[in-house]
């Protein structure tokens, strides 16, 4: 008798409330669900990065000319071995001794013939090919 | 016979103490604020709107916003539960937006913790779906700032709960304030919001990898690429394309041998792709359905009396990845040897910089109008009319500009402080300053940060094959959310080894460098050389955009990537490596694949059931998972070249969490995800990241 007493008390005090609490909400539907946008929205966009203060550049006119880039834009001097080659135009710092070098790199495993001019003057003995002596 | 006596169920006295019991009980009960179902405790101060101030506004609360449109904020009654609600009206846009937001000052702001994540979510009622849920952090060092939008929310006549999951908190937050922004005309009216902790415990690590734990690993594949790996982009399929075209190599071009390759990541076998021009040296870029837009290429080698330089194509093509074949397009304006491509908001492309068809600076905006497919003719795009040089990294920003890092090929950056941003539209170029040896950012690499909503760009090294000096270390990050951006000093490239295992000075870095966005939100760089085609660098680390650290001492690919060599994340989560031309002409075809620390520390994520395929701008999209989530984000597959990859981007997406369904919810703004295929990751408690899942964001 004690414990269904007991058991009663429990089952009322937590019932009751809850049927209080619930009766005193709106009757208006309610989703609980997780959001599904049923229209598109329109990008939102921030307004970062406006710059204040910083003028554009000046606008350049339609050209009258081509824009010329050196023909060696990729460093590599194609006097020298064939097209995939790239001897540099320009050596590593502290590189005294390009043709050590350019063994070092592997470029002498094959014969490095001279294609036009020896502008790094690797072709000491003059037979067409760098840094054979 | 005695009467029966009736003895009650529940004597006099307990009928007694029950009824007090009860009565204290429902007075306790109603005296308790309601919270939401959830196990933590309620953060937010006022959160039902109850308490006013002396002018009638809800106390802790204030209004928000900026622009001339017209607005108007009201308490209005009744609320969902209680006595108020709050109602925003926009009446006209005229531009901005209008919110309510939690005061930000001490009392009022939630407190929150670093590397925590939070639930939010309030009721509302809404007659336009421009709204979203937006977030500000209080960083310990910069104050207030705008951190992150989070959900749109669908116009909804009934009161209707939107409840979302914050990603983790940045380092250096106190605080957060949130609320529901309007940014189109319509009503907005809000009640009860909420916000608990949420963050999932991490488990245990269970690695026993040994060194991969924390470095990962490196696998060589045991067949090498049929085509020389200069060009690659991961396709909507999974398969990676490979282009060479003549693969600089004189003797293909003279030949007249073109190839490409599609590698199957699935069965690690390569299909060769009949190839119809010399793709060498072109632009590429993912199109909103996924076949790929390959622009410009090699018209011809430099002669060798220097009488002109390398010709650009003006040659357009797409491959098709669900028949493995290219197709003819209308030509460019003009040819485009070094290309740049950028994919814009509205699924356009964007092509600048290159060498034209007679080895000139190519100074013409080349613009792909994707509605029409073709190439648009010179005098129908807008036009600057400026030199951006070789390869320049234009990343897109939020609000459809681009933005110039700096990132370029070959010499010397542009004039000025070598980086800037762009608006097409306007034709304008505005400098952006900041950024260090902007002479010696030859072939760095520029990344768009995780997650792309926070508009940080980082950029790692490089060099100058002119003058060829050593490498650098130096990195550069600029945040693009700031009213006048500027590069600062990023963290310095962690040193490596060169040949022979020598160890670099401390002033030394690398050009060449490849930086791979991970599904955990960090930055994997890999590969790199000190000089011009010449001395690998043998290092890897990883960048976390969240603490500003790269953590040293990742596993180090075994087979060099200077020149010529990419590295690009894979639909499984791993990185995959190719290509190395160093100065001697020779061409390294093996391929390495890169597996993360993280796949070593527990199972895959699963989704159960499959997910969305087609995802709309501001949708949301739900997934029954098999274990605790922490982060999702959608990341675009790769298209790179020559250490540029200008739309690699990685979006978050963040999360309304119920058990182990997670919904996802994708931005409305089509200029932080472009319109395209990407690759759907879940990220574990764990730190362990699903496969990816691929679905077309349009």
């Amino acid at each position: 008798m004690r414990a269904a007493t007991v058991v009663a008390a429990a089952f009322l005090a937590v019932a009751v409330p809850l049927t209080v609490v619930t009766a005193l909400r709106p009757a208006a539907p309610e989703v609980a669900a997780p959001v599904r946008p049923t229209a598109t929205p329109a990008p939102f966009v921030q307004r970062f990065a406006e710059q204040p203060g910083v003028r554009p550049l000046r606008r350049r006119p339609s050209p009258t000319a081509t824009l010329a880039v050196p023909a060696g834009v990729d460093g590599c001097d194609h006097s020298y071995g064939v097209r995939g080659q790239c001897v540099p135009n320009t050596y590593p710092p502290g590189v005294r001794d390009r043709c050590a070098w350019l063994r070092d790199h592997g470029f002498l495993a094959t014969p490095l013939r001279v294609t036009g001019r020896d502008r790094q003057r690797l072709d000491r003995d003059g037979d067409g090919l760098a840094c054979d002596t | 016979m005695n009467p029966v006596r009736h003895r009650p169920w529940i004597s006099r006295g307990d009928r007694r103490n029950i009824a007090r019991l009860l009565v204290i009980l429902l007075v306790v009960t109603l005296l308790t604020p309601v919270r939401p179902a959830s196990a933590s405790a309620e953060l937010l101060v006022n959160p039902g709107l109850e308490t006013v101030d002396a002018g009638g506004f809800p106390s802790c609360w204030e209004r928000s916003g900026w622009g001339d449109g017209a607005y108007a904020f009201e308490v209005v009654h009744p609320g969902r539960t209680g006595a108020n609600a709050m109602q925003v009206t926009l009446t006209a846009t005229g531009g901005g937006d209008r919110k309510a937001m939690m005061l930000e000052n001490p009392s009022c702001a939630p407190n929150v913790t670093p590397g925590h994540q939070y639930d939010l979510s309030t009721w509302y009622t809404s007659t336009t779906p421009d709204t979203v849920l937006t977030a500000f952090r209080r960083d310990v060092t910069q104050g207030w700032v705008c951190w992150t939008d989070l959900v749109s929310l669908a116009p909804a006549t009934s009161w209707t709960m939107a409840s979302v999951r914050t990603p983790q908190i940045p380092p250096g937050t106190d605080q957060i304030v949130w609320g529901v922004t309007i940014y189109g005309t319509g009503v907005l009216r809000t009640d009860d919001y909420a916000m608990a902790d949420a963050t999932a415990p991490a488990p245990g690590s269970s690695c026993s990898a040994g060194a991969a734990c924390t470095q990962g690993s490196w696998q060589v594949l045991p067949v090498e690429s049929p085509a020389r790996g200069i060009h690659a982009v991961v396709l909507r399929t999974g398969d990676v394309l490979l282009v060479a075209g003549s693969g600089n190599s004189e003797d293909m071009f003279a030949a007249g041998t073109f190839t490409s390759a599609v590698y199957h990541p699935r069965t690690g076998t390569f299909t060769v792709v009949p190839t119809p021009a010399d793709l060498f040296c072109s632009g590429h870029v993912q199109l909103p359905d996924g076949r790929v837009l390959i622009m410009g290429g090699n018209k011809a080698y430099p002669a060798a009396d220097l009488s002109h330089g390398y010709e650009g194509l003006r040659d357009s093509y797409v491959f098709d990845p669900a028949t493995a074949t290219y197709q003819r397009l209308n030509d460019m304006s003009a040819g485009s040897w070094y290309p740049s491509a950028t994919a814009m908001g509205n699924g356009d492309v964007i092509a600048l910089g290159g060498l034209g068809e007679d080895s000139s600076g190519t100074v013409a905006t080349q613009y792909f109008d994707v509605s029409q497919g073709r190439w648009l003719g010179i005098g129908e795009a807008h036009q600057t009319w400026s030199y951006w040089g070789l390869y320049p990294s234009m990343i897109l920003m939020q609000d459809g500009r681009l933005f110039y890092t700096g990132s370029h090929v070959f010499g010397n950056g542009l004039p000025g402080s070598g980086a800037s941003i762009y608006d097409y539209d306007a034709a304008t170029i505005t400098p952006v300053p900041g950024l260090r040896n902007k002479d010696q950012r030859d072939q760095s690499m520029s990344v768009l940060l995780p997650p792309a909503q926070d508009q940080r760009v980082l950029t790692l090294g490089g060099g100058n094959i002119e003058s060829n000096p050593d490498a650098h270390r130096l990195t550069d990050i600029i945040d693009l959310k700031a009213a006048s951006p500027g590069y600062v000093a990023g963290p310095d490239l962690p040193g490596g080894t060169l040949t022979g295992g020598v160890a670099e000075t401390a002033a030394q870095g690398k050009m060449y460098v490849s930086a791979v966005l991970l599904p955990d939100g960090t930055v994997f760089e890999t590969g790199g050389a000190l000089h011009n085609r010449a001395d690998p660098v043998y290092e890897a680390s990883l960048y976390d955009p969240v603490t500003g650290v790269f953590t040293p001492g990742m596993a180090v690919d075994p087979v060099p990537r200077g020149y010529h060599s990419s590295a690009f994340l894979l639909p499984d989560g791993r990185v995959m490596a190719v290509g190395d031309n160093p100065g001697d002409g020779s061409f390294d075809q093996r391929v390495s694949v890169y597996t993360p620390p993280y796949l070593f520390h527990g199972a895959r994520p699963q989704i159960l059931g499959g997910v969305d395929e087609q995802w709309a701008y501001g949708s949301s999209h739900t997934v029954t998972v098999d274990t605790p989530i922490v982060r999702a984000s959608l990341i675009r597959p790769a298209a790179v070249t020559h250490s540029s990859d200008p739309n690699q981007r990685f979006v978050e997406l963040p999360m309304s969490v119920n058990g182990d369904d997670i919904t996802l919810n994708l931005t409305s703004n089509p200029n932080i995800a472009p319109p395209g295929w990407y690759m759907l990751f879940l990220l574990g408690a764990d730190g362990v990241p699903s496969v990816a899942s691929w679905v077309r964001v349009s």
